[in-house]
């Protein structure tokens, strides 16, 4: 009787080259568009309109230094807002999904649709009165202006997604705790958390994700040159005539690295480094 | 004793503080877009200067050089309008006119007209500050309610561009009436190139936008640009053509109309394969695809200064059409250049009057032509609309003086909902989906509702539906 | 009588014992009431007026529902959108799937790390690569699928220029369709389940596709549920595809409610209308959930105690 480890199955050598074979292709496909947002970041005009998609020669190293120059000095915004909200929509998400997944109280359903059903409302419906409220309550130009409503609306979908995480540990775990006399909120701390680490990682990237690249909220609500976000300073570039491929490229590809790294914490042999000395039950 | 010190030092802080409001600057934000300084590639330094110079003349006033990006798209229209809500937009704001035509109901923009009486002060012997401009520039930017909300100091312009080469080989010339542009084309076709370069997409641009001013241009009727005309401004607006729809003066199915379309679609056949979706034409004609394409003044500098561009160019007009051509011929040479140029300034309404003048007061010193000149060549993108001023290299023959543009001004009549569903309607008749008596009579329809549709929204147009 | 204050009371007694729920949802429920109920409701109440989206709007009552049920653009556009929205759920449940299956079972975690890089580091660039890219490739003149089929011998195409096949390029797109978001859920769904189980399985000697029928897709089908929901959002609300690529051309044929009602809010200034059409999406969607949730049985949830 062989003791396998997690992951591991008895795949004969054949099957194990076929898996890794068929996921290179796919992996190719998939990643190929990464490959020519690099090509583009270095030509210039005339390279983009002879030959868009292949490696041209001189290479325009220049584009990155001109790109650096635009937005270097909204690179620290955007680092703070996108960690303030990730911040806050974990805290907020992953209490807000336990408490959906593992009590049982007046209105639990009522809550639950109430809060996903904000997802199916459309966002450009949304954005001009979301606009006026910021206003109104005086958080134009400030970081606030940005935090609370991307962390209102970041949380939504951690709750939708972590809840049905949170839903699928063992009751068992839990009772043993409350019987050795635990609180909700250290059954939540040292059981659920660590149970989902894996998901709450990728959930975090994803959220960063989405407020990193965001052009349209950041554009209404800020306008003092000191907030801005680096979405903003590669507007620039971009108009209705003519666009500067690539130099916005260049931007583009330093706008990914940071969340390229980000996005390496998370993965599996870093985090199993990381938690491998988590209480568990 | 102490009390008269005591006296004398409130009398002087008074004094001092009092005058040191007076001596705080004021702070106008202008946004110059395409003109910005600092942007790269381009890196211009122009407008620097001339606020320099301009805070060296007023030493109380600062000019703050403001700017977002994406101008003229969706994104930067809301931008606009969250600025004008929140009472926060720059001082001297930029948007295209036509924008502004949707918007100029909802009173936020500043009325012109009466500083374009006032003399400008930096133009040595100038009486009126409209004067120094073309006059065809407030024709083209006037607002349905008669006012100018748009000062635009510059201009683009579309022109043809054709590949010299690929007409040598092919043993062409330059056509300059309709039936011998139809000839060259179907001789390029034979040749096995794609004649021309169009991509109808979108109304713009190109699209059917900017080829139906050409030919609507030069087919319609004196007389009916009379009638519909009203205010003799030279253009037909919003609102005369809503009025001449509902009386049924302006229709669908009136000749010149027909016919326009009719001249449309015989052009389409040389048009490239799939011309219905997204073409990057520069890129077509840059690498020898298609011989000739509508090109716009800021795309001549990429044409112009591309390296690896293997072929010799040309700019041509837009041919003529003849009586021979089409029996509703005019036999005018048609040009577009439109105001959608980076110096448009717009005014916010809710300024107090001494800010207001002072933001005026520097845009009559940028366009100065003195002034105007130097930002205008060195940027090289667009062309000038103050008399006097140089027009950058190889955009000379975008402005013709004896060309005339086309008084509807191709498909922007009405809405932005009216352009995006005659484009829908254009592409479903020329690709055949639908026959002409139904695109026609849909058209009719279309003009019909859009027209009462506005009529209803500005009541101050005093026009009566029956 | 006595029953009903009975109730009454042991209802909030219920409340009160359960208070540390309350408490555990107190941030969440304080920042959506404000930044997310009050926009939302904005658009239900517009949705009964003629409005610009800025400026104060003229109250209408019904106008806006009645010229939606007789706009034919809007209801040609739904056939559009049952296709799209098929066609959506079908990606959601096999690429990402069938991918993070295969990386799972890696033998090497290092191995399985790099191919969950390549596969998710595109989530990063901007979708303006993607779609220059594609494109391209469907470019009738230079493109490379036009190419590809003049080395068959075919005749060309003009693919989002047809009104005939454009919709269907639009769901070509992608290919092959191993959306990254997707993938790195299910993948962590799979590295949630405890290795306990597997053991025990591999004891039972069965084979691999008997495996992940009857152990991986049940103890993952939360997660299958949520990304079809999320797909059904998607297919519906969905429109910049549509926007960037054909702009729902060329006609009408590759138009969507969603960006139908993109174009009335933004573009033509009618965000009333926009917001009756946005109100009759949520509707949809919203049945499409409940369905979801309630009758497709995922089995292994804990319901709460």
């Amino acid at each position: 009787m062989k003791v396998l480890k997690e992951g591991e199955s008895e795949m004969k050598d054949k099957a194990k080259i076929l898996v890794i074979v068929v996921l290179a292709i796919l992996a190719v496909l998939t990643f190929y568009p990464f490959v020519i947002m690099l090509f583009i970041s270095f030509k210039d005009i005339s390279q983009f309109d002879h030959a868009r998609f292949t490696l041209t020669f001189p290479l325009h190293w220049e584009n990155y230094p001109i790109a650096w120059k635009q937005m270097s000095r909204y690179i620290l915004n955007s680092i703070y807002i996108s960690t303030g909200t990730v911040i806050g929509v974990l805290i907020c998400g992953t209490l807000t999904a336990y408490a959906l997944a593992r009590f049982n109280f007046p209105g639990k359903m009522f809550f639950y649709y109430a809060i996903i059903s904000l997802m199916m409302i459309p966002g450009i419906l949304t954005l001009i009165p979301s606009f006026v409220l910021v206003w109104y309550l005086g958080l134009i130009n400030t970081r606030w202006g940005l935090w609370l409503p991307y962390i209102a609306g970041g949380q939504i979908f951690v709750i939708f997604v972590l809840r049905t995480f949170f839903a699928s540990i063992p009751e068992d775990l839990f009772e043993s705790a409350r019987i050795d006399g635990a609180s909700e909120l250290q059954s939540f701390w040292h059981i659920a958390l660590p149970l989902s680490e894996h998901m709450v990682a990728t959930l975090a990237v994803l959220n960063i994700l989405g407020t990193w690249n965001d052009i349209i909220w950041p554009l209404l609500v800020i306008t003092r040159d000191e907030l801005r976000t680096i979405t903003i300073g590669l507007l620039a570039f971009q108009s209705m005539y003519v666009t500067q491929w690539g130099i916005l490229f260049a931007g583009y590809v330093i706008a990914a690295l940071p969340l390229l790294i980000a996005f390496m914490f998370t993965s599996r042999l870093f985090i199993e480094g990381l938690t491998s000395g988590a209480i568990k039950m | 004793m102490l009390k008269k010190c005591l006296v004398i030092l409130f009398a002087v802080s008074l004094v001092f503080s009092v005058s040191l409001a007076y001596a705080a600057k004021v702070t106008i934000r202008f946004d110059p877009w395409a003109y910005r300084p600092g942007v790269p590639p381009q890196n211009l330094k122009m407008m620097n200067v001339i606020v320099e110079e301009y805070e060296k003349l007023h030493p109380d006033v600062k000019i703050e050089l403001v700017g977002t990006g994406a101008y003229g798209g969706q994104d930067y229209v809301t931008w606009i309008q969250t600025r004008l809500l929140t009472k926060d937009a720059p001082e001297v704001f930029w948007l295209n006119f036509d924008q502004g035509w949707e918007l100029y109901n909802r009173g936020w923009f500043t009325d012109w007209t009466p500083y374009l009486g006032k003399p400008n002060p930096y133009v040595p012997g100038n009486k009126r500050w409209a004067d120094i401009f073309y006059p065809y520039t407030f024709k083209e930017v006037r607002a349905p309610d008669g006012k100018i909300y748009d000062i635009a100091a510059d201009a683009v312009g579309t022109t043809i561009v054709y590949n010299k080469d690929i007409f040598k080989r092919v043993g062409v010339g330059v056509p300059t009436t309709w039936g011998k542009f139809m000839d060259t084309l179907a001789k390029i076709k034979a040749s096995g190139i794609i004649p021309f370069g169009n991509t109808t997409f979108a109304p713009c641009c190109p699209g059917y936008h900017w080829v139906i001013q050409r030919i609507q241009g030069g087919l319609i009727p004196k007389d009916l640009v009379q009638q519909l005309d009203i205010d003799k401004s030279g253009r037909v607006d919003m609102r005369e053509l809503s009025k001449a729809v509902v009386e049924g003066v302006f229709r669908a199915d009136l000749p010149f109309f027909k016919e326009s379309w009719r001249l449309m679609k015989e052009f389409s056949k040389f048009w490239p394969p799939g011309f219905t979706g997204q073409l990057d034409l520069r890129q077509l004609f840059l690498t020898e695809k298609i011989a000739m394409y509508h090109a716009g003044s800021w795309d001549i500098p990429v044409i112009r200064d591309d390296p690896n561009r293997k072929f010799a160019w040309g700019t041509m007009y837009y041919p003529v059409i003849t009586k021979q051509d089409s029996p509703l011929g005019q036999n005018k040479l048609i040009i577009e250049f439109g105001m959608w140029g980076g110096l448009q300034w717009y005014i916010p309404s809710y300024l107090p009057k001494e800010i207001k003048d002072i933001a005026a007061d520097f845009c009559m010193y940028v366009s100065a032509p003195q002034n105007l000149e130097r930002l205008i060549l060195e940027y090289g993108g667009d062309i000038p609309n103050v008399k006097g001023v140089k027009a950058p290299e190889g955009l000379e023959t975008i402005r013709n003086p004896k060309g005339v543009t086309d008084p509807l001004h191709g498909m922007v009549l009405f809405t932005s909902e009216f352009m995006d569903r005659y484009n829908r309607e254009a592409n479903n008749f020329i690709t055949d989906k639908i026959p002409f008596d139904e695109f026609i009579s849909r058209m009719q329809k279309l003009f019909e509702d859009t027209a009462k549709a506005l009529i209803r929204d500005h009541p101050e147009w005093g026009i009566k539906l029956q | 009588m006595l029953s009903q204050s009975n109730t009454k009371k042991s209802l909030l007694r219920e409340v009160w014992k359960k208070k540390y729920a309350y408490l555990f949802m107190l941030p969440t429920i304080i920042l959506i009431g404000i930044f997310s109920y009050y926009p939302a409701f904005s658009a239900f109440y517009h949705s009964f007026f003629q409005w610009n989206g800025y400026t104060p709007g003229v109250y209408i009552g019904w106008e806006n529902y009645k010229t939606m049920v007789q706009d034919p653009v809007l209801i040609k556009s739904i056939s559009n959108m049952i296709i799209l929205l098929i066609w959506g759920g079908i990606l959601a449940v096999t690429m990402p799937l069938f991918t993070a299956e295969m990386i799972f079972w890696l033998k090497s975690k290092k191995t399985g790390d790099i191919f969950r890089f390549l596969f998710v580091a595109p989530v990063v660039i901007p979708s303006v690569v993607g779609w220059l890219v594609w494109r391209f490739f469907y470019d009738p003149t230079i493109g490379l699928f036009n190419t590809i089929l003049g080395w068959l011998g075919l005749p060309p195409q003009t693919w989002l220029g047809d009104p005939n096949i454009a919709l269907y390029c639009l769901m070509f797109l992608g290919f092959p369709w191993v959306n990254g978001v997707s993938m790195l859920i299910y993948l962590a769904g799979l590295q949630n389940i405890p290795s306990e189980i597997f053991d025990s399985v591999i004891v039972d000697g069965a084979n691999r596709f008997t495996r992940f029928f009857k152990i991986d897709v049940p103890l993952i089908m939360g997660q299958i549920k949520l990304l079809i929901i999320l797909a059904v959002i998607g297919s519906i609300q969905g429109f910049t595809l549509q926007l960037i690529m054909t702009n729902g051309g060329p006609g009408y044929a590759t138009m969507v409610p969603a960006l139908w009602m993109y174009l009335n809010g933004v573009a033509f200034q009618k965000m009333g209308y926009a917001c009756a059409i946005g109100v009759s999406l949520f509707i949809v969607i919203f049945l499409l959930t409940y369905i979801n949730t309630k009758y497709i049985r995922s089995g292994t949830e804990y319901e709460g105690s």
